[in-house]
């Protein structure tokens, strides 16, 4: 589109392309450094990055190979924070379980938006039967409530990583449609809209040059938020067994293990809980900052 | 809109999300793979065992058939026998669907009894200490993995103090105080897990509602703000906050699958994840099913209530 359109466009009401979204979002970093809570948050979140890209440096030991002949272990300067009961290095393993809370960060979140846009903005934009049977479809995926959708889903996918990975996208999808239909919804009527159509752009290209980027921060900051959630339930489907397999060293599945020495070794169980509330804390602070920097109004509700 | 018509077209919503919600759980059974035969019956079933289920689910009718059959069955209560306990699921339902609502109904207490007044204080104390540490931990409620709590409340109270007993169920006919007493750590560990989001919620109602023009008026009249608080604004915010809170008691019944599984209680969710463990499929579809069509009708009565409460509200 060129230059003149584009202003027009502006006067309009959009609020500008990708890039200078971008832009704003790093303008956004700046000011999220002068509020200390969403520092806070974003030190902490980075930390937990940190862990799960240098693991292999930062433990200090194999997270897997057990040492039979020092089992439940005291801290010691051999091992930071002991072992546990097959005489694993409790330090390394909670290090290398940062790569799972990593993992489901960057693959839950670009999915659900990418749910979001093909169940939610397209059909939104347009209207009509296919926006009105798709709205039924998400109030029966709505029904399955809390953990009910996931244990359902789980149930037909089975056990392991990637399985729990993909129920916590079709699980948390429902929730990302309604608000990116709704943000949509409110944008087609905006002047922008009205306009682009007028200079005889095609729908689709409107919606994915002016609307989707109009509202991509209401987006992002909802699927930050919602980050912590997710996270927190990817922990609880792992304790129960669901998610990766022993031996993987997954914090869920640590303080599953550490359950049946609770009397003998405490310790094993207060640290992995410990690493999970930090790294869920760290993305609800992180989330809180973005959207008090982004998206003022959202504070508000 | 009058409200026999609100009610009707309310009714008339619920049923495609219900028709949508049963095929979902019937396409459980055909969904995972290998044939629905197989997973029903155990690895040594004779040839015999294998024509008699195939003619008792009628595997070998279309699907959409299949689907009917099946749904005419739940609908008369019939939900198939549990593979593993050999028992009409119906039956094993029946049983552990009261646990589960006691539990939630315990979680639920424990937390209002918490996030009310926090929420309530936070809002009139605005911007004030009170206001941040209430806020601070409902950030911290929020992000504090619940069975984790509950290993560490077993831990304190259970193994430590030795107050509580830290696993197990009670039935209430049979020894209340007994049940009462095994209920605490388990409802109070529900409770922590929603202390957050009405915390919060509660606080920003109360908010909403000392900004209207009558809390003004009333100031202006000289009225204390302890008593423009106690006689006013906390009955107007109760409303949607009593409104939201049904609501996440619907939600709870489905959220109790973890902390069933820590203190053993023998509850739906704990069934469900037996059922997961031991691929008892019938008992998976009666359990999401049976949770499902709970939800989707305390929806029903709370958006009804909610309109008879309030006449100004439309359908969506």
């Amino acid at each position: 589109m060129s230059a003149p359109n584009t202003s027009l466009l502006e006067a309009a009401g959009w609020k500008g392309s990708a890039a200078r979204f971008f832009k704003r979002l790093g303008t956004g970093m700046i000011r999220l450094s002068e509020s200390r809570i969403a520092l806070v948050g974003l030190i902490l979140t980075l930390l937990v990055v940190v862990a799960a890209i240098f693991a292999p440096v930062l433990a200090t030991h194999d997270p897997i190979k057990g040492d039979y002949l020092n089992i439940n272990g005291p801290s010691s300067r051999e091992h930071f924070l002991g072992t546990d009961n097959l005489g694993r290095d409790i330090w390394s393993r909670l290090v290398y379980g940062a790569r799972n809370a990593v993992l489901v960060g960057i693959t839950v979140v670009p999915a659900g938006m990418f749910m979001g846009i093909l169940l939610g903005a397209i059909p939104g934009f347009y209207g009509g039967r296919l926006d009105n049977i798709m709205m039924r479809i998400l109030d029966a995926w709505l029904a399955f409530p809390g953990l009910i959708l996931f244990l359902a889903l789980l149930a037909v996918l089975g056990r392991g990583l990637w399985q729990t990975i993909v129920a916590l996208i079709l699980g948390g999808t429902p929730g990302l449609v309604r608000l990116t239909r709704g943000l949509v919804l409110s944008e087609r009527e905006r002047d922008y809209v009205k306009a682009a159509k007028l200079l005889g752009e095609r729908d689709l290209r409107i919606l994915f040059r002016q609307v989707i980027p109009n509202v991509s921060s209401p987006l992002i900051v909802v699927s930050t938020i919602r980050l912590g959630g997710t996270l927190l339930i990817f922990a609880g489907l792992t304790f129960l067994g669901l998610g990766p397999p022993p031996p993987a060293p997954s914090w869920g599945l640590m303080l599953n293990e550490a359950r049946s020495l609770m009397e003998t070794a405490p310790m094993v169980a207060v640290y992995p809980g410990l690493a999970i509330f930090i790294t869920v804390l760290a993305v609800n602070l992180l989330g809180d900052g973005l959207r008090d920097i982004l998206d003022p109004r959202l504070a508000e509700k | 809109m009058s409200f026999r018509r609100f009610i009707i077209r309310r009714l008339l919503y619920v049923l495609p999300t219900m028709i949508l919600v049963s095929i979902g759980v019937f396409s459980i059974l055909q969904l995972i793979p290998g044939s629905p035969v197989d997973v029903l019956l155990p690895v040594d079933a004779d040839q015999e065992t294998r024509q008699a289920t195939i003619k008792e689910f009628g595997f070998d009718l279309p699907l959409p058939l299949q689907y009917l059959r099946w749904v005419s069955r739940a609908v008369r209560g019939d939900l198939g026998h549990s593979i593993l306990l050999t028992k009409p699921v119906s039956t094993i339902i029946a049983e552990a669907l009261p646990r589960t609502i006691y539990l939630a109904l315990g979680g639920m207490i424990i937390s209002l009894i918490i996030s009310f007044p926090l929420g309530i204080f936070a809002a009139v104390k605005r911007k004030t200490w009170v206001d941040y540490t209430a806020q601070v931990s409902a950030l911290a409620g929020l992000s504090l993995p619940a069975f984790w709590a509950a290993l560490m409340l077993m831990l304190l109270f259970g193994l430590k103090l030795k107050w509580l007993p830290v696993v197990g169920y009670v039935a209430p006919g049979e020894n209340f105080g007994g049940f009462l007493v095994h209920l605490i750590l388990p409802a109070f560990t529900l409770g922590l897990e929603m202390v957050g989001v009405q915390t919060r919620m509660t606080r920003s109602t109360m908010l909403e509602e000392l900004n209207k023009d009558y809390v003004q008026t009333h100031r202006s009249q000289g009225l204390s703000e302890g008593r423009i608080v106690g006689m006013y604004t906390l009955k107007n915010a109760m409303i949607p906050t009593l409104t939201v809170v049904s609501l996440r008691f619907a939600a709870l019944l489905g959220g109790t699958a973890v902390i069933e599984s820590i203190f053993a209680w023998p509850g739906i969710g704990q069934m469900i994840l037996n059922g997961i463990q031991s691929k008892d499929y019938p008992v998976i579809q009666g359990g999401v099913l049976i949770l499902s069509v709970a939800f989707i009708f305390i929806n029903l009565i709370v958006d009804i209530l909610y309109k008879w409460l309030d006449p100004r509200i439309v359908l969506e």
